[in-house]
């Protein structure tokens, strides 16, 4: 599947990718086609920074649970393990991420933002949401580590994973979840002022920051084969 | 339904209400064996949609039974260990949402029982929480320090707390994350009813289900071990 995501490049060194395809779930040719986009991040020498994005009311739906019951056992695995890889890659990108949640950032949606550095959202609409409890759905021991790998233990976990808050944007900043909550025009602007502060006037060697990410963000995933 | 020591009540709103109505409240290996009664007859009663656990007076529980220590033998004592823990992980992952509402003292091992709980309400203006363990002489298993972080991850709390054992009233239990809110006492169970109902929303919560969720962010994080350092 191919269109599901734009790539944009501005002057100044970030990447944008944008999801644009309704409610932006993801299937494997969905995660097949993130991956070419990132590496066509990457393979552009002047980007210092990466934002990802929906469109409209959706930032990302998560897992298209109805494809998925479409598939056989061996797909349903694979996408499973290509799913738990894509947002592993995300995590320790060798430049800095920032997730402009535009809109609701349900379960996969939600642990895509959870991947990247930064979040932000928005004061009036979307919400953070981990819906696994309320829908029967255990997590998984990956996407497990991967939440505790942002969430704290304790009151945060308790509420966005155990209890399965819906989390408007002063609420998921009140536990720490996102980092600003400004209108979606304003976004863009914040989440490069973010990475910038990050990078200052001598930048970050993407070797180094990918490498910091597994140290300090790895400490409870296997990423040996990252 | 009354066990020695402990009551356990159904409201109108399928919530069971388990009042620790034995004095101080201080744990010994029956008091542990009233608790599992207690959550047996719970677990026969599928309704069952929230526990609220507190205590009467002027303690929600103040721990271990000092006279009842002194009079066990080193093999009694493991023994109530093994069953504490036990029953701390029993508590923890139980699939009902579980509040605890801290009417009064809560030392040690009934800190731990309003720790296992997933919220801690507690009157704003009366009783401590403390681990006095270092003051004791009495080091933590690895299962107890276990449980204190995975529900306070605060460091600062662990060194207040844990290590050097203050007594904290609820403000400051409030501050150190341990407590989730302090609330004016004749409210303390109507609070503790709006703090379960707001968390379960609207949801359908599966007994077994929603216990495997608990074990899935808690249990696999807790090791394994009810005997503490020798000094």
């Amino acid at each position: 599947m191919a269109g599901t995501l734009t790539l944009n490049f501005s002057d100044d060194g970030f990447a944008t990718i944008q999801m644009v395809n309704g409610e932006n779930r993801f299937q494997t040719p969905v995660i097949d086609e993130w991956n070419r986009t990132l590496d066509s991040v990457l393979q552009n020498q002047s980007v210092r920074g990466l934002l990802i994005t929906g469109s409209g009311k959706f930032f990302s739906n998560g897992i298209d649970l109805q494809w998925l019951g479409q598939q056989q056992a061996e797909a349903t695995g694979q996408f499973m393990s290509k799913l738990q890889d894509l947002m592993r890659r995300i995590l320790v990108f060798p430049v800095p991420t920032a997730a402009l949640i535009n809109g609701h950032a349900f379960g996969g949606g939600a642990f895509l933002a959870l991947a990247c550095d930064f979040r932000i959202m928005r004061p009036d609409r979307g919400w953070l949401n981990w819906p696994e409890t309320a829908i029967g759905l255990r997590f998984g021991e990956p996407l497990l580590q991967l939440a505790r790998t942002k969430i704290p233990a304790g009151k945060v976990q308790r509420e966005a994973l155990l209890f399965a808050k819906r989390l408007s944007g002063p609420e998921a900043k009140d536990l720490d979840l996102v980092d600003h909550v400004v209108e979606d025009s304003k976004m863009a602007d914040v989440a490069k002022e973010m990475i910038n502060k990050c990078l200052g006037k001598n930048g970050l060697g993407r070797d180094i920051v990918r490498v910091m990410k597994k140290d300090i963000y790895g400490k409870e995933l296997d990423l040996s084969k990252l | 339904m009354d066990f020695v020591g402990l009551s356990v009540r159904l409201t109108d709103e399928d919530v069971a209400v388990v009042t620790m109505c034995n004095g101080d409240n201080t744990f010994t290996l029956d008091y542990v064996r009233t608790w599992n009664q207690a959550l047996d007859f719970i677990d026969t009663h599928p309704k069952i949609v929230g526990i609220i656990t507190t205590g009467e007076g002027r303690s929600f529980s103040t721990g271990l039974d000092v006279d009842w220590l002194k009079a066990q033998t080193a093999q009694a004592l493991d023994e109530y260990h093994e069953a504490l823990h036990k029953l701390y992980k029993r508590i923890l992952a139980i699939g009902i949402t579980t509040v605890a509402a801290v009417n009064g003292h809560a030392i040690a091992e009934g800190a731990f029982i309003a720790l296992v709980h997933d919220f801690r309400l507690m009157r704003e203006d009366r009783g401590w929480v403390q681990w006095p363990e270092v003051h004791m002489k009495l080091p933590f298993t690895k299962t107890m320090v276990d449980i204190f972080k995975l529900k306070v991850p605060c460091v600062i709390s662990h060194r207040e707390a844990l290590v050097f054992g203050k007594r904290l009233d609820a403000k400051r239990g409030v501050a150190l994350g341990i407590i989730d809110r302090a609330v004016p006492a004749p409210s303390l169970m109507s609070e503790a009813l709006v703090t379960l109902q707001k968390a379960r929303g609207n949801m359908k919560l599966d007994r077994h289900f929603f216990g495997v969720m608990k074990e899935d962010l808690y249990t696999n994080y807790i090791r394994r071990e009810s005997s503490a350092a020798k000094l």
